[in-house]
């Protein structure tokens, strides 16, 4: 799942996108409006976290940008002015959730998750094929009942095949969908972490190589 | 009214009083002066009324003209006399004269004829009947000037009290019908008088209902009053203007509150997130958790600032809590030093010209205002940029100037960076440092010492702000000692002299000047 975070307080932007990337989310961090606008157009996020207050170009523009460019990001507003009428603003700007400042972080987990589930419609909250099963909200994946120990990448290559349901996922596709902006597409890193994710699934294997065309779980 | 249980005394609605209001009072007044006015107008036109008939001459009847009346001589008979009411009353007195003589002369030709009768009874018996004649004849004009006497007299007697009755009848009806206009005129001019009570008293209603409606929710509710550039419309609009003005600072207050609340969020955010993503992470060491709490203890060390700051800002709008002659020039020597190793790092020139610039002041907060000046002025800077920090005595005022390179500012955003948590570029950011109040606290404090402040952009990017501080009370012949001790330093240097107050001079007479570019 990517996400981007925009946020102008640095450090409130860094220790949220380091607390994303440990509940297996590919983050982008953009530090005033402008920029975060720029990475939304340009990169495929699944969420965007929208602080209201920003630089340069403000939050509720940036909001209304995105609904305009007609993405299919979920926009999760956050702020610090948590009166209802700022709450019902921000959602009538396009913003799909809410969340006042100061917030809990497992609740901002949680309702990235909801928006990331709501962004891509008829996905269930757990993901299952066979004895696999991804359970989105908590961020965990089983097999046969047995908790998989996955990076943050491999939990977002899984639960991108899981979501597509039989349908093949390019590399490319998942580069752009689970690796953040850092990732270089030439180091094959899509390959090695898929490499990883199956043995760490063991067997029998559960992602099909289609060839020149990319992975699949399950039939179509 | 006032202590009285309304409920339970108070009569029926049309039965009460109607209230001491400035409309009735203002209403019988009109009223009340009317009547006054017109009583004495009818009390006037009564008397003159009784003064015009007074004098005029009382019409006679007309006493026929015969020889008989003539020969009666009657008419000095009459006149005027008072009569018991004291008016003028014709009165007729008879004189007897005239009829009197007549009667004599009827009986002395009676006692003629007596005499002669006896003589002329038989020798001169016509000459006795042409007597006999003559008196008969006599007598019949006799009877008949005394019946036209009577009548003339009973016409006289009656002319008087006719006219003296008719003149009173005329008087009363005149009152009568004077009162009865006046009570009705007295009832239009009270009617009219409480409509235009009404109507001149109608914009203070408005006023006072729209006081009343206005709080502090809707102060932007204006009276706006129309109509003639009159008292009430002068009231009306210098009431405006105080809403006005109470708007403003209600505005600034709330803004203030939401922008503190804001900024004190901020750092509580940080906290939050800091402390619930270390606890979050599944792979979280000592050394991760560690990071995590020194992290939290920095955002923490920034709310404490904010406060400080808060409490800054309300200690200088409180004003001057004691005033002491202090010199710029040494708080700027004392403040300089500890701002090197920042100045240096941000690869900033800084030069320092302190002259001697006493004045009074309460030295807590004008070491903060210094402080905020050199903090901005390093902050809001460009790498290789430059600070220069003039003190010294202009025109008889201390004054002190800090000029920085910095980013460009449009000249329309300065006014909003002396409001508390303005920043530039329109944003309440928190990443370039600083909390959004430094000018604002100079600002409160400059205002407190009744101190000029006048910040201007450079035309080449920064700030030049200076603070221009009224003359210690007293101090002329100190200013002179300072000027001359000062004046040995060589004028133009960019090094200043700082031979401030002697306490500090050691620490000052070093002219702080840092300009280490250092290279990396």
């Amino acid at each position: 799942m990517r996400v981007l975070v925009i946020e102008d307080d640095e450090e409130l932007a860094g220790t949220v996108a380091a607390g994303l990337r440990h509940a297996r989310m590919a983050v982008d961090v953009a530090l005033d409006g402008q920029a975060g606008l720029m990475r939304a157009l340009v990169n495929d996020y699944d969420v965007i976290v929208l602080d209201r207050d920003l630089p340069v170009l403000h939050g509720d523009e940036v909001c209304a940008k995105l609904v305009a460019a007609g993405g299919r990001s979920g926009v999760l507003m956050l702020t610090g002015a948590a009166e209802s009428e700022d709450l019902v603003d921000g959602l009538g700007l396009g913003a799909d959730d809410y969340l006042p400042k100061p917030f809990d972080f497992p609740v901002l987990v949680a309702r990235i998750g909801a928006l990331a589930r709501r962004a891509q419609p008829g996905i269930p909250p757990v993901l299952e094929h066979g004895d696999v099963a991804l359970d989105a909200a908590k961020r965990s994946a089983r097999r046969r009942g047995r908790e998989l120990e996955l990076t943050p990448k491999e939990f977002g290559a899984l639960e991108l095949l899981l979501a597509a349901q039989g349908r093949v996922v390019s590399a490319e596709e998942l580069l752009a969908r689970v690796w953040d902006e850092n990732a270089d597409p030439f180091t094959g890193a899509v390959r090695i972490t898929m490499s990883r994710l199956r043995a760490k699934l063991g067997d029998p294997p559960v992602i099909e190589t289609v060839a020149k065309a990319g992975y699949r779980i399950g039939d179509p | 009214m006032i202590g009285l249980p309304r409920a339970r005394l108070a009569p029926p609605r049309w039965l009460r009083l109607p209230r001491r209001t400035a409309r009735l009072r203002l209403t019988a007044l009109y009223g009340g002066l009317f009547l006054l006015s017109g009583v004495a107008l009818v009390a006037i036109t009564y008397g003159l009324f009784e003064r015009a008939t007074e004098y005029k001459t009382p019409h006679l009847p007309r006493i026929p003209h015969t020889p008989a009346i003539q020969r009666l001589k009657l008419p000095p008979a009459l006149g005027y006399a008072p009569g018991p009411s004291g008016q003028g009353v014709v009165r007729l007195i008879p004189r007897p004269s005239g009829l009197a003589q007549a009667q004599r002369e009827l009986g002395q030709a009676r006692r003629e004829l007596a005499r002669a009768r006896p003589q002329l009874v038989f020798s001169l018996p016509s000459q006795l009947s042409l007597i006999q004649r003559r008196v008969t004849q006599a007598q019949h004009v006799l009877a008949q000037d005394q019946r036209q006497l009577a009548d003339a007299v009973h016409q006289l007697a009656q002319v008087g009290p006719i006219q003296t009755a008719q003149r009173a009848s005329d008087s009363h009806q005149l009152l009568v019908n004077s009162g009865i206009a006046l009570a009705i005129v007295a009832v239009l001019a009270l009617i009219a008088g409480w409509l235009l009570a009404g109507r001149m008293l109608r914009p203070i209603r408005t006023i006072t209902r729209t006081a009343r409606r206005i709080s502090s929710a809707s102060l932007h509710e204006r009276l706006a009053l129309d109509g003639p550039q009159d008292e009430l419309k002068e009231l009306g609009d210098t009431l405006d203007d105080l809403f006005e003005r109470l708007d403003a600072a209600f505005e600034a207050q709330r803004q203030f509150v939401a922008n503190a609340s804001h900024e004190l969020r901020a750092p509580l955010t940080r906290q939050r997130a800091l402390i619930q993503v270390a606890l979050a992470d599944p792979q979280a060491s000592l050394a991760s958790l560690r990071a995590a709490h020194e992290r939290v203890l920095a955002s923490e060390r920034h709310l404490e600032q904010m406060i400080d700051a808060l409490l800054a800002l309300t200690r200088g709008q409180a004003g001057l809590q004691r005033r002491e002659r202090l010199d710029l020039a040494g708080i700027l020597a004392k403040a300089l030093p500890a701002r090197e190793a920042e100045a240096a790092a941000r690869e900033l020139t800084v030069q320092a010209t302190l002259d001697p610039a006493p004045t009074e002041g309460d030295p807590r907060l004008l070491e903060r205002l210094i402080a905020n000046l050199l903090d901005n002025a390093i902050c809001h800077n460009v790498p290789h940029g430059h600070v220069a920090i003039t003190t010294g005595i202009r025109d008889g005022h201390a004054f002190l100037t800090v000029a920085n390179s910095g980013p460009a500012i449009p000249p329309e955003e300065l006014p909003r960076l002396l409001q508390p948590f303005q920043r530039l570029h329109g944003a309440r950011t928190t990443h370039a440092g600083g909390n959004g109040l430094g000018l604002a606290i100079v600002g409160a404090i400059a205002a407190a010492h009744r101190a000029t402040l006048s910040v201007q952009a450079r035309p080449d990017g920064g700030l030049s702000v200076e603070v221009g501080f009224p003359c210690a009370a007293g101090d002329g012949a100190d200013a002179g000692a300072y000027s001359t001790s000062s004046s040995s330093s060589p004028a133009g240097s960019s090094a200043g002299s700082a031979g401030a107050e002697p306490g500090s001079a050691a620490a000052a007479s070093g002219s702080w000047m840092s300009g280490r570019a250092s290279a990396r």
